[in-house]
């Protein structure tokens, strides 16, 4: 039912009310409010400007591929097995985006998720998961290891 | 709806292709690192130079510790093991679940065991932190040191803590409020008078601090040997007056206020044994009368005494053990209406061991539950088991990331006089501590930040003797009148007589504070050049010594700091940790700032240069020069507000220089205004200016657009970056300039 009006030019006059946004790659994409409410960001200025919601809302920081990502997570109800889908760029970029638009819940979910990621992952994978450089000589790096040889059992294969 | 779906999929892919690896601010990656187990951050602290102390981040800590479960409980115990070495001890973290299915795992488990040294005992585990304690043979001194388990990092031995007679009653405690462990001794002072004294120690400071004693009632005795710690108090069983009048009662000491009081035990508690344990989050009372009834109370409401409440009553007759043991309950779980107490006994044995040592035995002797409509029902489970277990301490806590963190506060006090060093570390808002001012024939001053005016720290005056000390202490002097401390940020400053003779020095705090940069890292992204002004004090060089690590560290440029008093990155020749990788030059001379700005350019080819307190007009033109390159430049001015810069002659080229215009009449007459005018002459070497009213309250101007406003007499639009009550960072867009008050 919603579908099919939100292609309406009198959306805003429709039951479900939707909110254009206007992401980092010049792209519109009108959102329904329920999801819109998620993010603080957008959520405050709406409550307090109570705007035509016709106009774009800017949102420099998130682009139109993670904003996609976002709606259907929260469509799905936080959905574990979608994320899965996720490559590690989409993952860093949704946990970003949520964190720039003040999404309590989604920045929980993604945050866990990445945790769970990484719980096992070796120092090597980290490095290439964040885009760190390693500035440790291969001196230093080999004393931390010696010292906390504990720390290093039990890994994942990477 | 469909068809734009698949218009935006198109460009799905392009989007993908081109994204970057994207920047993740410090606060999100706590969001993630407050998750892993502390195992795994350890191992992390291998990634990077910064993650190896980013994993010790204040924040990081308060935030794992939030979010660590306190469901489980964990035991810790000390055994000893091996046949003959003396010093081979070891610390188990276990449950009280495993103790119970197969207690011997629990002793025996050497390949998880912490190796520690012998003769140290539990005093208390707060956050997961273990706080252990050992007396020195002749028992007149006693010393700790902290032992985090999850991150097995130790504390040096503490300085000792002297004892005239008997035993010191420890406990061991944590401040919330000012993120501060605090180990307390009650320790007698006095052999004749039994005169009882309490001593408190900070982790990381390096003296016992004696607590003033109110003139009114103080404990005659305290029975208890181990204080316990419950709502940010320590508990003990102590007496009151002594023969007739003697009564029995908690003594509760405030970890934060460093203040006692007294609550009550239960009416029918008197005559008797008494101790204190924390179970299910509420202080509890375990009582033993003439070895005939065990009773254990427990306080639901604590300091409320209608609260206490009775949850068990054995008649000792039940009990299948000898009658000389003392019973502990060791866990207490409440399970629907169900209700177990476990006790857990320690005897030692007089049976000495071929080898001399003594073997300590253990009895688990009784499981007992309690179903509120069964009578009691005793599970008799005698098995002597002959386990090495030294002693026991338990927590509700669970394994954390607890550091045992020293602020650079000692190399400080290392230069003032030692009478000051009690009433600096004692100061409750020690951590907000800016500055200390010794000036001859005055008090010596502390001034904290948030604090209108000083704080006298004793009430005799500065002497001659203290400065030449401090000087002596603090080493070579710049021409500046500046010196720093080797390894920290803290920065000295003299005042000289006219003959040359040091009168006055002011002792400011370096932090490496960090955790500003969310105000402004979307800006940093824009690669462009920023200025910072604001009143000394408000955190400009924090913000570029961490702007300097965020550059290099994160962003990966190639950053050079000019550090004209060495205050970015500190005194002596390795630079603070906390710039990360930038480079960092020193300037022998300030008045040289400008020539060794141009020789980091022409030498080091640097993406970015941080420079400080930009202030002649000869380093105002080495910026243009920097900035016509096309590299980046991130310093600081003196001066509050945009306008003070506008109308300082040696500074105003950081902001495109002012030019007085003579206009046509007809020109003069179309504006409205004089014929002549001023004008900004040339583009601002740096694009933004941001202008830090306080610490978490700052203006963002664009140079160009706001110096034009400004000179034709109008508000420019600003943008306000500042900090909501939740620290989160609020940007407030094209606010006018006038109407920003702090």
């Amino acid at each position: 039912m919603q579908k099919t009006e939100g292609e309406e030019s009198k959306a805003e006059n429709e039951e479900v009310k939707q909110v254009t946004l206007m992401t980092s790659d010049g792209v519109k994409m009108k959102v329904e409010i329920s999801i819109v409410y998620e993010m603080e960001i957008v959520r405050s200025f709406i409550e307090v400007n109570d705007a035509d919601h016709s106009v774009p809302f800017p949102l420099p920081n998130v682009s139109s591929h993670t904003l996609d990502l976002i709606i259907e997570l929260v469509k799905n109800e936080y959905d574990d097995e979608f994320m899965k889908t996720f490559s590690h760029d989409e993952l860093k970029e949704v946990l970003v985006a949520a964190n720039y638009l003040n999404m309590k819940t989604l920045l929980d979910f993604i945050a866990t998720a990445i945790a769970n990621l990484l719980e096992k992952k070796s120092v090597e994978f980290i490095r290439n998961f964040f885009n760190i450089v390693n500035d440790f000589t291969p001196e230093e790096e080999a004393e931390i290891r010696k010292t906390n040889e504990w720390v290093f059992q039990d890994l994942d294969e990477d | 709806m469909d068809s734009e779906k698949r218009m935006r999929g198109s460009c799905d892919a392009a989007a993908v292709a081109a994204s970057v690896c994207p920047f993740i601010p410090d606060d999100v990656m706590m969001e993630i690192l407050s998750r892993i187990p502390v195992k795994a951050l350890m191992r992390f602290r291998c990634v990077s130079k910064h993650w190896s102390s980013f994993v010790f981040h204040p924040n990081l800590v308060k935030l794992h510790l939030q979010r660590s479960s306190k469901d489980n409980p964990i035991l810790y115990t000390i055994s000893e093991y091996g046949e003959y070495d003396d010093d081979a001890h070891s610390l188990h973290l276990s449950s009280p679940q495993r103790l119970l299915q197969n207690p011997p795992s629990v002793v025996y488990d050497h390949a998880n065991g912490i190796p520690i040294l012998s003769n140290y005992d539990i005093v208390g585990v707060c956050n997961g932190l273990v706080c252990l304690s050992r007396m020195h043979n002749d028992l007149d001194e006693i010393w700790v040191r902290f032992w985090n388990p999850a991150t097995r990092l130790s504390s040096e031995e503490s300085p000792s803590c002297y004892i005239e007679c008997g035993c010191a009653k420890m406990a061991f405690g944590y401040d919330a409020s000012t993120d501060t462990y605090k180990v307390v001794a009650a320790v007698m002072s006095d052999a004749k008078t039994h005169r009882i004294e309490l001593r408190v120690l900070n982790l990381g400071d390096d003296c016992w601090r004696e607590i003033a004693r109110s003139s009114d009632d103080f404990p005659t005795e305290i029975s208890q040997t181990k204080g316990m710690f419950l709502n940010g108090t320590l508990n003990w069983v102590a007496e009151l007056g002594t023969g007739e009048s003697k009564s029995y009662v908690i003594f509760s000491f405030d970890v934060a206020k460093e203040t006692y009081t007294f609550l009550t035990l239960p009416n029918v508690v008197g005559e008797g044994f008494s101790e204190l344990g924390v179970f299910g989050g509420c202080l509890c009372l375990y009582h033993i009368y003439r070895r005939e009834s065990f009773t254990f109370w427990q306080m639901k409401e604590f300091g409320v005494h209608q609260s206490w409440t009775l949850l068990m009553n054995i008649n000792y007759k039940y009990f299948q053990f000898p009658r000389y043991l003392i019973p502990r309950p060791l866990c207490l779980s409440a399970d629907g209406n169900i209700l177990i107490l476990f006790l857990l006994f320690l005897v030692n044995i007089q049976s000495r061991k071929p080898n001399g040592s003594y073997e300590l035995l253990v009895f688990i002797s009784m499981a007992a539950s309690l179903s509120l409509s069964l009578p009691w029902n005793l599970k008799a489970a005698t098995t002597p088991l002959s386990l090495k277990l030294k002693c026991g301490a338990f927590s509700e806590g669970t394994c954390c990331l607890v550091h045992n963190d020293h602020d650079d506060m000692q190399a400080l006090l290392q230069i003032l006089p030692s009478d000051l060093h009690h009433n600096l570390l004692g100061q409750p808002n020690r951590s907000q501590l800016l500055e200390v001012v010794l000036d001859l024939g005055r008090f010596p001053e502390a001034r904290y930040l948030g604090k209108h005016g000083g704080h006298y720290l004793r009430n005799t005056e500065v002497t001659v003797k203290e400065l030449e000390y401090a000087e002596q202490a603090v080493g070579e002097f710049g021409e500046d009148n500046r010196a720093g401390i080797e390894g920290t940020l803290h920065r000295i400053s003299a005042i000289r007589s006219r003959n040359g003779h040091i009168v006055g020095l002011t002792c400011r705090v370096g932090r490496a504070i960090t955790g500003q940069i969310d105000m402004i890292y979307d800006l940093l992204q824009y690669g462009k050049s920023i200025l910072f002004v604001g009143r000394p004090g408000v955190g400009k060089t924090t913000v570029m010594r961490e702007i300097a690590r965020v550059l290099s560290d994160e962003l990966h440029k190639r950053v050079v700091i000019v550090d004209t008093s060495n205050e970015i990155g500190g005194d002596g020749n390795i630079p603070h940790a906390a710039i990360g990788g930038a480079r960092r030059m020193q300037v022998r001379e300030p008045s040289m700032q400008h020539r060794v700005m141009i020789e980091a350019v022409e030498n080091h080819m640097p993406e970015v240069i941080v420079v400080d307190e930009i202030g002649t007009e000869m380093e105002a033109h080495a910026c243009r020069s920097i900035a016509e390159r096309g590299i980046i430049l991130i310093g600081t001015a003196h001066g509050q507000k945009l306008e003070n810069i506008i109308k300082n002659p040696s500074l105003s080229d950081l902001i495109g220089g002012i030019e007085t215009v003579t206009l046509g009449d007809a020109e003069a007459r179309a504006r409205n205004c004089q014929k002549t005018i001023l004008e900004r002459k040339a583009p601002p070497t740096f694009d933004f200016l941001i202008e830090m009213r306080d610490r978490h309250y700052w203006l963002t101007h664009q140079t160009d657009k706001s110096v034009d406003m400004l000179l034709r007499g109008k508000s420019p639009q600003v943008e306000v970056r500042k900090r909501d009550e939740k620290c989160k960072v609020v940007v407030e867009k094209s606010k006018a300039y006038d109407k920003c008050q702090f």
